[in-house]
């Protein structure tokens, strides 16, 4: 259409600016003139104006369809310019750099991206240590820190991934919230603490403010931009590079600390970090700055350095004196006058707000006193009269505190100058490396307990490649390796897996992916051993035959292949018959737009005789003959398509599921519909028939399971859980649990006897790649014991499912234990109780078998409530075991009596001492036995000619001798009583002797390789190093330790304390690796069996408990492949695996005997009626008063326990005794839920039964 | 993405009346592919806006259109009774109360929570859901309009119309940029609109 217009028509601009009235009065009025004449430009303008309504429509369209970054000028345009990371959009900008909002694209989280402007960071030495920098500041793991993921150089420019952290800045969060002083002061003391935490490890932030810290949605702190920090540990010429990059001075104007404003960075330490902090303090509490900082910038600078701040009272009245003080300290111009430490500053503020004497003020008596007092609120008068005679002891005393104060000022300012020295001149980089090991690990296992499994795991395993024989990254796997059994992995394919089955024979496993390839799998190894290509499109089921030599696999096509197991090759393919009834497009094309995750994967299925099979079509199931290939029915009854179709063990029911939410159950015979079920509110995507055909499974995707009784269609029970579409179910092969796994990569395990979750796996819940869900299909080995799950991911895992157990409980002994002993061949253990009765266990199969029972008979009167009597732990040596040939000892009141461990018969008793013999212990060659009594000798026997050659008088006279111990060579002797020990060597000369200094000690050990002896005592755990004679304690071992013992291989020492856990300790560093429950009683007598991978406790209450300390190591090793592989992709990751000793830890391993997998002894589902553990399962919110009153509100009768009196209870050793309402003469502990402070899991409970009350006996 | 020219598919740029007499023919695949492309992202969109995370509004959407295509295939749908926005907007919003109940018993997601509200047993209310069908309904359709148009025009006019219309940059400017009258920019800004005033009615 020509749109000239003719020459006295105006233009087309002219008319756009009449309609929408920007042109001048007098052009519109020539318009309107000629509108009337000109039908066209009529036209013309009604479009138009019609135009511009609809143009704003489609504006309002192209803004929200615009992405969300404002054009900045300087932002570059592409999206992934930081490789590895999707720039979302631009959150600030600093003179360093940019922070974005990112997401990482591996691992979908979102994170803050800061990019440093492009700069020179030329020379090597520039870029290590601003890599230094970044690792100490990502080795910081605090809460209130915000961590930092990742850091690197992307297409030249520098940048590091935090967490991103939704929040406000402090001081609109304070303004915005109104908050009172005592938050603002809270809030305050968290932020010092992170502060603090950061000094200890050597980074000093340097540019606090309140824009740095962040507080969320939940009032938590955040710190950031630690990126500025100086480290201590670089030499102190080395400025930090950014300030040598931008050239300016670090820091905001305001909260700069004068030795920063006064231009001496050298001068900068953790102090000025303080001042900062101060700084914040004082804005947060009266909302102003100390000095005025407008102006010019050589005035701010000067007010910094000299100006007084305004004192705060003077601002805000509400802030009192004490308060002042502290703010007014920590705005000292003078460092030292300032707290030394964020920390001291942190314990002030709590002291203030406790109403307790302030630090600020200590220097004075007076002050002191007078706090004091008003704390005890004594009566007016009596305040007075004190006061005034308490003024006199005040001065008096003030001079000699003052005094005292300055000396100890001094001598606390030497050592840390001491230190600082000391740590300058040690080897940093080592230290850094291990420091910063630790810290992974650290870092992986709280993400393992927290529950992100897959990322801990990741990180572990990195360490662990790097160094391969350290106990630490062991000790983290295999506590990981509890909390989720996985044996094995193994990326089975890029594409997802939608199938996996065993062979019925169990050894092999086959996984189909969506492109039709086959794999076959060796268990429980994961190796694979073949792959088929088979041409299939679109695979979606995958079933074998069952005698193993076929395999099937369905498309979503409804054509079936049956493929030979053994060369690959496809024997058959059975397409669907065509027909109206049977195939129509629309449920073809139903089937390829439902997302892949929800696609079915049950769809066929074999007959138990092998000669039928059925398969899924459309809307019908069709059974096929296997024997000529044709179809033999067509079962048709659903409403909608079939999603999963089973066959019952005996062959004569088929059940279907489908899409119109029920499911049919046929008689093959007949086929005919014989019931249809229907109680499922969505799409019902699997079914499955118990082992004994009783009981059909079926679950859905209302997040319900639905058990049905198979003879007559009866719904038996419903399981639900949470609600997740269920997409597969399994049945174990003894019937007693279900699998089942749902579309959010969880596995749960049913109980069938009582029907509750037991266990949740979070299989595949790895970081997820939108759109694709980690959907698991699953399928139980025919031997029961491993469960494979398989993902849309393509990751292939198998599970330890199988009752094996690290700890086994050795039930027998009438009494408490008293002590257990290993044989030397590491097959047999010996256990006595207080009784007398000696018991001798077989270790691979966990049963006694010989019990030398002289026991003495049951007192007439049982003590009501059995409880765990510490003093039982003094007779832990009170059974030695000969390292050679097989001979026991135990005492028998004065006597000593010899066994033949073989025949079980007395060989001799010796008798000497004058009271009852209490420890024992055979020398290393065991031609001699050294033993002590209550009357505080020590009496050496030599063993084959049963004479006492030699008497000695105790470490302390008159007092028991409690332990004795032998050096692993022999020449020498230690002996304890009471809180002495004492040291002979062969010589019979005594070499050493010492005494702690706090409690008596119980146990004494010495190292393998004699240098070092260690000894529990009421204090911890302390190592006497006998050639310097230094004394160490293991930090963390604070508390009454009861026992401990060495590995043999010397690399580690266990303790059992008061707190009911054994704690493993890495030698040298006397790091905490593991801790270990032995259960909710007392335990003592440690030893470890010869090859160190066992380990004994024996304790109160009949407890003996074995802990098979390498069980996981089976894991770790299934693992490794894995992560081996992992390693191959990342290319720094694989430049520092330690490749040689990877590869001999591995073949050591494997060729160890495997230890015997303990199948656990009690039942594990008895049905508890009394109590519901789902009632009790936020342990970590959880406080003794709420606990006890809801035991007492069901009417259970808590006896004993073991609960912090407030505040959070700490789940791995909390736990209470009482005896339940139902008038049961057992009594019941509840106990903490293991490793996993995880609010979600319930607690677990056992049953412990003691000797038996009389029903309503009171409590000790 | 508006920036890109797009490859003429011939179905793209389809009327609705068009589209559903194609969908009632079994054979066609090709036109379903169309119809969700279309569609889908409008139910994810309103899904969303009431609170859902973005899986399950996908899941929502991705039911409602299967509900959808089964029915239709039934020939449920009649269009003189009713338009198809409504007729959808009773599916979609079936679907999307459905997810709602679903979450509300679950407890903890163990999946990607990143995009996770606690809106779990907040029940949009039914006219606020009905409305933001509409605005999602109108923006779809002036998208497709937007997209049909451009295959219609040379790419400079429409070009010239993002420019001007849509970036507002002044006439001259666009003028200059493109070597054309700045006239023309106008005529261009007008044609164009006035054809996707033509289009829209259809593509509802």
């Amino acid at each position: 259409m020509a749109d000239s217009h003719e020459q006295h028509c105006p233009t087309e601009e002219q008319l756009d600016a009449y309609v929408k009235g920007t042109c001048p009065p007098d052009s519109a009025a020539s318009i309107r003139a000629h509108l009337a004449d000109c039908p066209r430009c009529r036209q013309w303008v009604d479009d138009a104006r019609a135009n511009e309504v609809l143009l704003e429509s489609v504006r309002a369209l192209l803004d929200k369809d615009r992405p969300s970054r404002p054009a900045t000028p300087g932002l570059n345009p592409d999206l992934q310019f930081i490789e590895g990371y999707e720039v979302l959009e631009e959150i600030g900008r600093g003179g360093m750099g940019v922070v974005y909002k990112a997401r990482q694209v591996g691992t979908r989280r979102t994170v803050a991206l800061k990019v440093l402007l492009e700069g020179p960071l030329a020379s090597d030495s520039d870029r290590r240590r601003f890599e230094r920098e970044i690792e100490l500041a990502a080795s910081l793991s605090h809460p209130n820190i915000v961590a930092i993921h990742d850091s690197g150089l992307s297409r030249g420019r520098y940048y590091f991934a935090m967490d991103y952290i939704e929040g406000q800045r402090l001081d609109r969060y304070s303004k915005a919230r109104d908050l009172p002083v005592e938050q603002r002061l809270r809030l305050m003391q968290k932020i010092c603490l992170a502060v603090n935490y950061a000094h200890q490890r050597g980074v000093i932030h340097r540019d606090l403010k309140p824009s740095n810290i962040l507080v969320d949605t939940q009032g938590e702190p955040h710190l950031l931009d630690f990126g500025l920090a100086k480290t201590t540990h670089a030499s102190p010429h080395a400025e930090s590079l950014l300030l040598s990059v931008s050239g300016e001075v670090l820091g905001t104007l305001p909260y700069m600390a004068p030795e920063q404003a006064l231009g001496s960075p050298r001068d900068v330490d953790s102090r000025t970090d303080v001042y900062t902090l101060g700084v914040i303090l004082y804005e947060a509490l009266t909302g102003r700055y100390p000095y005025p900082v407008v102006g010019q910038m050589a005035d701010v600078l000067k007010n910094i350095a000299q100006a007084k701040p305004a004192r705060p009272s003077t601002i805000y009245r509400a802030i009192r004196n004490d308060l002042e003080t502290i703010v007014l300290k920590t705005l000292s111009k003078d460092k030292a006058d300032r707290y030394d430490s964020a920390g001291a500053l942190a314990a002030d503020i709590g002291r203030y707000m406790a109403g307790e004497a302030v630090e600020a003020k200590r220097d004075s008596g007076w002050y002191v006193l007078r706090k004091t007092l008003r704390r005890y609120k004594l009566p007016v008068g009596i305040v007075a009269a004190v006061l005034v005679a308490a003024l006199v002891v005040a001065v008096s005393m003030s001079s000699l505190y003052t005094r005292a104060e300055h000396q100890r000022q001094i001598a606390h300012a030497a050592s840390t100058q001491a230190v600082a020295a000391r740590q300058q001149a040690e080897s940093t980089s080592r230290d850094l490396a291990g420091e910063l090991h630790t810290r992974r690990i650290e870092q992986g296992r709280s993400l393992v307990l927290a529950g992100d499994i897959a990322q801990g795991e990741y990180i572990l395993w990195r360490e662990f490649l790097q160094q391969p024989g350290d106990l630490q990254s062991l000790w983290a796997l295999r506590e990981t390796y509890a909390t989720q059994p996985c044996l094995a992995k193994a990326l089975a394919s890029t594409r997802p897996l939608c199938s996996v089955a065993f062979a019925p024979d169990g050894t092999k496993l086959a996984t189909a992916d969506v492109a039709g390839a086959l794999k076959l799998w060796d268990v429980p190894a994961c190796k694979l051993t073949s792959t088929i290509l088979t041409q299939a499109p679109d695979v979606t089921s995958l079933a074998f035959a069952p005698d193993g030599q076929t395999l099937a696999c369905i498309s979503s096509d409804q054509t079936v292949r049956l493929l030979d197991t053994a060369t690959g090759r496809c024997a058959a393919k059975l397409s669907p018959p065509p027909g109206p009834a049977v195939l129509t497009t629309q449920d073809s094309g139903l089937s390829t737009a439902l997302p892949a995750s929800c696609r079915p994967a049950n769809r066929l299925a074999f007959s138990p005789n092998g000669n039928t099979l059925a398969s899924c079509a459309a809307r019908d199931v069709i059974l096929w003959d296997l024997a000529t290939g044709q179809p033999l029915a067509t079962l048709s009854a659903h409403k909608g398509p079939v999603s999963g179709v089973a066959f019952s063990p005996d062959g004569r029911t088929i059940a279907s599921a489908g899409f119109d939410h029920t499911v049919i159950l046929w008689d093959v015979e007949t086929r005919q519909p014989r019931a249809t079920l229907d109680t499922h509110l969505d799409t019902v995507s699997c079914v499955a028939f118990s082992p004994d055909g009783r009981l059909l499974a079926s679950a859905s995707w209302d997040g319900t399971i639905v058990l049905w009784q198979t003879s007559d269609g009866t719904c038996l029970a419903s399981l639900e859980d949470s609600g997740c579409w269920i997409h597969s179910v399994a049945f174990a092969p003894d019937g007693r649990t279900l699998a089942a796994g749902d579309i959010h990569g969880n596995v749960k395990l049913w109980d069938l006897s009582t029907g509750r979750c037991t266990a949740t796996i979070p299989a595949h819940v790895e970081g997820l790649a939108e759109p694709l869900k980690p959907v698991v299909t699953l399928a139980y080995s025919p031997h029961g014991d491993i469960l494979a799950t398989a993902s849309t991911l393509g990751i292939l895992k198998i599970w330890d499912v199988s009752a094996a157990r690290p700890m086994l409980a050795l039930p027998g002994h009438a009494g408490s234990v008293l002590a257990a002993r290993f044989a030397p061949d590491g097959k047999t253990l010996v256990s006595r109780d207080e009784r007398g009765s000696v018991r001798l266990w077989d270790l691979s199969t966990g049963q006694c078998t010989a019990a030398i029972a002289n026991a003495l008979p049951a007192p007439a009167t049982a003590p009501a409530v059995d409880w765990d009597n510490p003093d039982l732990a003094d007779a832990q040596q009170s059974l030695a075991c000969s390292p050679v040939g097989k001979l026991l000892a135990w005492p028998d009141g004065h006597e000593i009596v010899l066994h033949d461990a073989v025949t079980g018969r007395q060989l001799a008793r010796l008798t000497g001492h004058t009271d009852r013999v209490l420890c024992l212990v055979f020398s290393p060659d065991g031609h001699r036995l050294a033993s002590g009594a209550a009357d505080g000798q020590i009496r050496l026997w030599n063993t084959s000619s049963l004479q006492c050659v030699k008497t000695h008088a105790g470490p302390q006279p008159a007092t028991s001798v409690s332990s004795l111990a032998f050096s692993p060579d022999g020449s020498r002797l230690a002996a304890v009583s009471g809180n002495t020990i004492e040291v002979w060597d062969s010589a019979d000369d005594w070499k050493a002797c010492i005494q702690s200094r706090d409690g008596r000690i119980r146990t004494i050990a010495f190292s393998p390789d004699g240098h070092t002896l260690a000894y529990a005592s009421d204090s911890g755990v302390t190592r006497w190093d006998l050639a310097s004679n230094r004394l160490t304690d293991i930090e963390g071992a604070a508390g009454t330790t009861y026992s401990l013992a060495f590995s043999p291989d010397g690399r580690t020492l266990a303790s059992a304390d008061h707190n009911r856990t054994i704690r493993l300790w890495q030698l040298p560093s006397g790091r905490c690796i593991a801790t270990l429950q032995a259960g909710p009683r007392l335990a003592w007598s440690l030893t470890f069996s010869p090859d160190g991978r066992m380990l004994a406790a024996a304790g109160a209450g009949d407890s003996l408990r074995l802990f098979n300390l390498a069980h996981y190591d089976r894991h770790v090793l299934g693992n490794y492949p894995f992560y081996l592989e992992l390693a191959h992709r990342s290319p720094d990751l694989l430049q520092k695996v330690n490749r040689e000793e990877l590869t001999r830890w591995a073949k050591t391993w494997a060729s160890e005997t495997e230890l015997p997998l303990w199948a656990s002894r009690a039942a594990a589902s008895q049905p508890d009626p009394a109590i519901d553990p789902r009632l009790i399962a936020d342990w970590g919110q959880l406080t003794r008063h709420r606990l006890l009153s809801a035991l007492r509100s069901l009417g259970h009768k808590p006896l004993q326990t073991r609960l912090p009196v407030d505040g959070a209870m700490d789940p791995p050793t909390a736990w209470v005794m009482f005896q339940p309402a139902q008038g049961d003469t057992r009594i019941h502990t509840l106990l903490g839920s293991g490793n996993s402070p995880d609010r979600t899991r319930a607690a677990q409970y056992q049953q412990q039964r003691l000797r038996p009350t009389r029903p309503g006996t009171a409590a000790r | 993405m508006p920036q890109e020219q797009p490859t003429p598919d011939p179905l793209t740029a389809v009327t609705t009346t068009f589209l559903l007499e194609r969908l009632k023919n079994p054979a066609d695949h090709a036109i379903w592919k169309t119809f969700t492309e279309r569609y889908r992202p409008m139910i994810v969109r309103t899904a969303r806006r009431t609170g859902l995370g973005q899986e399950d509004a996908q899941d929502a959407a991705q039911m409602a259109l299967l509900a959808f295509f089964t029915a239709y295939r039934e020939g449920k749908y009649n269009p003189e009774k009713g338009r198809l926005r409504h007729w959808l907007f009773g599916i979609a919003r079936h679907w999307i109360l459905n997810t709602f109940d679903k979450r509300k018993h679950r407890q903890i997601d163990v999946g990607n929570t990143a995009d996770q509200t606690d809106f779990f047993s907040r029940q949009p209310a039914d006219d606020q859901l009905e409305q933001v069908w509409e605005q999602e309904w109108r923006e779809a359709t002036l998208r497709h309009c937007l997209q049909q148009v451009r295959t219609e025009f040379d790419p400079r006019s429409f070009r010239a119309f993002e420019l001007f219309a849509q970036e507002g940059l002044p006439a001259r400017k666009v003028a200059e940029q493109l070597d054309m009258t700045s006239n023309a920019v106008f005529i261009a800004k007008h044609r164009i609109l006035k054809r996707i005033r033509e289009l829209l009615p259809e593509m509802e």
